[in-house]
């Protein structure tokens, strides 16, 4: 589904991704785990379409299409879908509009008829069940005055309405609190299917303890160090990350 | 050019509406002596500086134009008096004798000197006391008619005490060698409400001075949505005259080519615990350029005043200019204020959050350019001229 072939990219000429290789595909959880700085939400923002981010070698296809040629609209009309580390705030867009024109901009796209206001509000409904969010949120702008976990569950929210398959979480753990966490996840784990695939970016080993991951993996000054199974995200929880900068730290360096 | 309004004047003759029995013809008189010595606007005054008047007023005549106003065609409830402004002098009103010219000020004011000196009619509009009128009474527009030249349009707009109303206006349509030079007197009583909703949508040159004074606990709010006007002018001067008053003025525009919109607001707090609450925001597009100048008074009796004030701009081109300028005058110590004034450009993580959830980048501007105007537009209580603005707003973000 998403093929990553030695993606390199650098952000006012500072090389950031230096050579990023993944393969995920359709029923699979991934995680990405690694220090800070290390290239994962440059990772995640250059999947997204971000324009600061200046891609300067290899490949990203989704579905065999070429992913680093659509602009970010096309990435999600075709089915990828980024919950952003810090969502925005837009006042004056309210949030119910938002979600109806996001997603009848995608059916659209998919040759599908767009959802009336009936059909919307009662699609909002079954979702909001699944996501345990607070009805109230949907009344409001865009992400306004929300708590860093509203914001967090309105990602997820989004997601549950979009029906991607592609999911990407950027740090969607950081600054939860333990039950918006285990609402998160559990979100995600709903969403879940042999058709689409999630890959999670991390720093915390937490988040894997309720979205168990078919592979993990390393990333370490722009580069995939190390790649396993869950217990991976095990040995880092129990280790750290400092092993990972002494063993692959000074090939960097040099 | 001494006395040259003065000819003018007696040319007129005993073609403007007067009234044998008023003050008018004497507060006509005042107006022309104060006109004949400072004369019409012009950039070196402070009070015009960045403002294109100059250039507007230039081989401008005054036009004394006797067009008859069209009434609203509406049913209006029986107990609304509503007239044109003539017919209630011609008629010795006594509402006239006790308010018109009283709040206008004409001095260094040359415009509002020109218009009370030479106006021909407008709309009379007296909502007696304890009267709640349920629909919204629509004034017709001011036109500039063929001859072009400043046209002196005169509305005056008295609600009586615990009375509520809806006033709304649409446009003030001129041509570019032409200018509406409107005034209009408010007079907003005891304990009343005045709900005023303005869309400026057409071209033209128009200064419009809206002088309205506030008694005891009444509510005075003024929305007005500008977008479009070769050169439009909107001076607002809001006294409150008694405790308890709260005055909203909100306004939202969006402009584009070489239009100039020109938002000049005075709120002066004469007595304590008043309200005043102000928030102007606006697109300006191409070679646009935008005025906000927003004055508040607070007098050494207005204590426990509550006076906010905040004017917010996106410039959407390069060539586009904005001048904000708060003044804040306080002179009571135990006083809440603020005000805040921001220039910027569209906030691109927004854009790329839309975007990112497949929304093209054209549609996805649109939204975030007509949320920007939700904040003024959310403040229309009425909701059939509410769907209105924002459907001629959305027209026009799309037409760019």
């Amino acid at each position: 589904m998403l093929s990553v072939k030695d993606l390199k990219a650098s952000v006012e000429e500072t090389a950031i991704l230096k050579g990023i290789n993944l393969e995920v595909k359709a029923g699979e959880v991934h995680a990405i785990m690694g220090p800070n700085g290390s290239g994962k939400s440059t990772l995640a923002s250059v999947l997204a379409g971000r324009e600061e981010y200046d891609v300067t070698g290899g490949s990203a296809t989704f579905d065999g299409e070429d992913l680093l040629e659509m602009s970010p609209e096309d990435r999600a009309r075709k089915g990828m879908f980024m919950a952003f580390q810090y969502p925005v705030e837009i006042p004056g867009v309210n949030t119910t509009n938002f979600l109806r024109t996001s997603l009848n901009e995608v059916r659209k796209f998919n040759g599908l008829e767009p959802l009336n206001g009936a059909d919307f509000l009662k699609l909002m409904k079954e979702k909001m069940n699944v996501i345990e969010i607070d009805k109230s949120l949907t009344t409001r702008s865009v992400n306004e005055g929300f708590s860093g976990g509203e914001k967090k569950k309105s990602e997820i929210f989004q997601m549950a309405i979009l029906e991607p398959k592609l999911a990407i979480l950027d740090e969607t753990d950081s600054g939860l609190d333990i039950d918006a966490l285990r609402i998160v996840a559990e979100g995600v784990n709903r969403l879940k299917s042999s058709d689409n695939a999630t890959v999670i970016i991390t720093h915390y080993q937490r988040l894997l303890d309720y979205i168990v991951p078919d592979f993990v993996h390393i990333i370490y000054d722009g580069r995939i160090v190390k790649s396993g199974g869950k217990d991976l995200a095990l040995t880092l929880e129990e280790k750290g990350y400092d092993w990972i900068k002494e063993e692959f730290g000074e090939m960097t360096e040099a | 050019m001494a006395e040259h309004y003065k000819s003018i004047f007696e040319s007129a003759g005993n073609k403007l509406p007067d009234n044998a029995c008023s003050n008018l013809s004497h507060t006509r008189e005042n107006a022309l002596s104060e006109l004949e010595s400072i004369g019409l606007p012009n950039n070196r005054m402070e009070y015009w500086k960045y403002s294109r008047i100059g250039k507007v007023l230039k081989g401008l005549e005054v036009n004394l134009g006797l067009a008859d106003e069209e009434l609203s065609s509406l049913p209006l409830p029986s107990s609304v008096e509503y007239s044109s402004l003539s017919k209630a002098i011609a008629d010795n009103h006594p509402l006239i004798e006790k308010h018109l010219g009283k709040y206008a000020g004409i001095v260094n004011a040359g415009l509002t000197a020109l218009n009370t000196a030479f106006f021909s009619n407008g709309i009379f509009i007296h909502v007696p006391d304890d009267t709640v009128v349920e629909d919204p009474i629509y004034l017709p527009q001011h036109s500039a008619n063929a001859d072009g030249g400043i046209v002196q349009p005169r509305n005056l707009i008295v609600v009586g005490r615990n009375s509520s109303v809806t006033i709304i206006s649409e446009g003030t349509s001129g041509s570019t060698d032409a200018m509406i030079n409107a005034i209009e007197e408010i007079v907003v009583g005891e304990n009343a409400s005045l709900s005023q909703y303005l869309l400026q949508n057409d071209e033209g040159n128009s200064v419009n001075g809206s002088y309205v004074l506030q008694e005891r606990d009444s509510r005075y709010s003024r929305v007005t949505t500008t977008l479009n006007g070769t050169f439009v002018r909107n001076n607002v001067n809001v006294r409150m005259e008694g405790t308890g008053c709260e005055s909203n003025l909100y306004g939202y525009y969006h402009i584009r080519g070489k239009n100039q919109v020109d938002n000049h607001t005075i709120i002066e707090h004469k007595e304590p615990d008043c309200l005043s609450n102000e928030l102007y925001v606006g697109l300006l597009d191409e070679d646009a350029s935008g005025i906000f100048n927003g004055r508040v008074m607070v007098h050494q009796d207005a204590q426990r005043t509550n006076a906010f004030q905040s004017n917010k701009n996106i410039l959407l081109s390069d060539n586009a200019t904005m001048n904000t300028k708060p003044e804040l005058e306080i002179y009571a110590d135990d006083v809440k204020c603020s005000h805040g004034a921001t220039i910027g450009q569209v906030d691109q993580e927004a854009l790329f959050y839309l975007q990112s959830r497949g929304i093209p980048k054209q549609i996805a501007m649109s939204m975030l350019l007509q949320g920007f105007s939700i904040e003024v537009t959310d403040k229309i209580v009425d909701e059939d001229f509410r769907g209105k603005v924002l459907e001629q707003i959305l027209d026009h973000l799309n037409t760019g």
